[in-house]
């Protein structure tokens, strides 16, 4: 479809494949394609390219590619704020109000946290971030979200130059 | 000629009876332990006593026991925390040696699944650095979250069948003063409670055989990789991965079948977070309205933290437009905790779930007045600095 239908194929590059669930529901060909696999293909070209559907579709998802790159865990109790989730009811609001104490009256310790989800070493996000550098994935943020990568090229690096690491993701 | 049984038996009361030797898929056991034999990596094994079960296809999956390092989920524990708190309390209440690790990190897959801003190796390197966390301390990785267990499925795939990004991920791991190591298998959490419940169903106080549920299957459980998820015969004839509805049934809940059990919960990863009318639209319309209609149940359980969520939280704006909601939701964990007495505040801290689960505690006979004004005294201790937290020894029973 790509060679022959080259509009089309950028159209779905450029705007259907956000659409996409991810639930791989789709997974019952029995010549074992995989349409939601091939979106998910199509979604990593559409990023490393900067189409500008890719950097609609994640904006406002900024916040969390910043946790899970920084902080080691994807989405934080913090994140839960009646603006943010205004239609998730009005628990969420009670949650915001007494977070701190209701992280404490968790019986896990590792949970006693509200900016991650739980504590992550300082040893294991320095190994985060080495994994980040080694694999180029801040060239993909980059490409999407600049002030977003300025902001976790800062963080990681003053992060990895106190554990001894001479790094730059430049 | 169709044969006249096909006619009237609808395929759930059909039973296929899984051949290994039939599978069309390769085991990857067999894989592992070739690749281990050439050097490529170091295979972390179940640690004994573990349970047989059985995957799609008849192979034979270990679960352990104990002895269990606990890949937690950030969904879970950041938004539905009593969660993954249900599941440490099941371990200790059948005094199980388990691990709550703080040298884990997110799988990053739902980044992944939402933004794509990461790749295979990125990917690889962050699953495998947590399997060779694990296998430090002697303890085998046991994962929370669905998406985190199919993920971490396709990433052995992927590791099985590309020689470079093995060696991409060998020489990540050496500089991080790592060595590559596979575990033997890839557990979730829901695979142990299954393999478990009978010792879970012994422990039983809360009588729940008046109760009747629906369950919804975590798509990256059963659909990513899916002939490595547990089936069982007497679970729908080996048809539908059998966690979930085996725990139900041997607490003596009656699961409810319902016919889009198959869709998706309508979570989508980056839709919950940026465009949530997608997922409410289709937890309420495909999945909560569809149940109430045709099974009518009390509770709805899952096993994965973006299907509790969504199927959870979406239910609030839906009331305002008279949908049909009003089922609570929680984890096949919570629920098993519960039937073994666990608090409802202080260990399934369902204070963080949305839908109205008063009535179902009712129905089941909790005080849930008694218990909220229990916890709540607890937090106010906190407030008044008269204690630092919870302790695990004050909800242990």
């Amino acid at each position: 479809m790509a060679r022959e239908d080259v509009d089309l194929f950028y159209t779905l590059l450029n705007d259907s494949v956000w659409d996409c669930s991810q639930c791989f529901s789709c997974d019952v060909c029995p010549r074992k394609n995989s349409p939601g696999g091939v979106i998910t293909l199509m979604r990593e070209v559409a990023v490393k390219n900067g189409l500008a559907s890719a950097q609609e579709a994640l904006e406002g998802y900024g916040r969390v590619v910043y946790k899970i790159m920084a902080t080691g865990t994807q989405v934080s109790p913090d994140m839960l704020q009646a603006n943010a989730f205004p239609d998730w009811g009005p628990h969420v609001n009670a949650i915001a109000e007494n977070l701190e104490h209701w992280r404490k009256a968790l019986p896990p310790e590792s949970m006693h946290t509200t900016d991650t989800s739980w504590r992550v070493d300082e040893k294991t996000i320095t190994e985060l971030y080495l994994i980040w550098h080694m694999t180029g994935v801040m060239d993909m943020i980059k490409e999407v979200d600049e002030g977003l990568f300025m902001i976790l090229q800062d963080v990681m690096e003053e992060k990895l130059e106190d554990e001894g690491y001479d790094i730059s993701f430049e | 000629m169709i044969p006249h049984s096909a006619l009237f038996n609808q395929p759930k009361d059909r039973v296929f009876t899984p051949d290994p030797s039939q599978a069309p898929t390769e085991d990857y056991h067999d894989i592992l332990d070739q690749l281990e034999k050439e050097g490529e990596w170091e295979v972390h094994r179940v640690p004994e006593p573990y349970i047989e079960v059985q995957n799609k296809y008849g192979r034979i999956k270990k679960i352990p026991v104990q002895k269990t390092w606990h890949h937690k989920s950030c969904g879970q524990c950041g938004h539905i925390p009593g969660y993954s708190t249900s599941v440490f309390w099941i371990n200790r209440k059948l005094g199980l040696d388990h691990n709550d690790p703080t040298d884990q990190t997110s799988c990053t897959a739902w980044n992944y699944y939402a933004s794509a801003t990461s790749n295979a190796a990125a990917q690889a390197a962050v699953a495998m650095r947590n399997f060779s966390a694990a296998h430090e301390t002697g303890y085998f990785p046991i994962i929370h979250c669905a998406t985190s267990f199919g993920h971490y499925k396709e990433t052995r795939q992927q590791l099985i069948h590309s020689p470079e990004l093995r060696r991409q991920v060998r020489e990540i791991l050496a500089k991080l003063g790592k060595k590559l190591i596979m575990p033997e298998e890839v557990v979730h959490y829901s695979e142990w409670i299954h393999a478990m419940r009978d010792r879970i169903a012994e422990h039983q106080v809360v009588p729940m055989d008046h109760i009747a549920a629906t369950i919804h299957p975590a798509c990256h459980y059963h659909k990513l990789i899916g002939e490595d998820a547990v089936y069982a015969p007497e679970v729908y004839g080996n048809q539908r991965s059998a966690i979930i509805t085996s725990t139900l049934q041997s607490l003596g809940v009656d699961v409810r079948d319902y016919s889009t059990w198959y869709d998706c919960c309508g979570f989508g990863f980056r839709h919950i977070l940026v465009s949530r009318d997608f997922s409410r639209s289709f937890a309420v319309q495909r999945k909560i309205e569809v149940m109430k209609e045709e099974a009518d149940p009390d509770v709805l359980i899952s096993h994965d933290t973006g299907c509790v969520t969504t199927l959870d939280q979406s239910q609030f704006a839906a009331k305002a437009h008279d949908k049909n909601v009003g089922l609570p939701v929680m984890s096949d964990s919570q629920i098993a905790a519960l039937a073994m007495g666990a608090h409802p505040y202080k260990v399934l801290q369902l204070h963080w779930h949305s839908t109205d689960n008063k009535p179902f505690l009712e129905k089941l006979g909790v005080d849930h007045e008694k218990a909220w004004a229990e916890f709540q005294q607890v937090v106010d201790e906190i407030k008044d600095g008269k204690r630092q937290n919870l302790a695990w020894e004050e909800v242990d029973v």
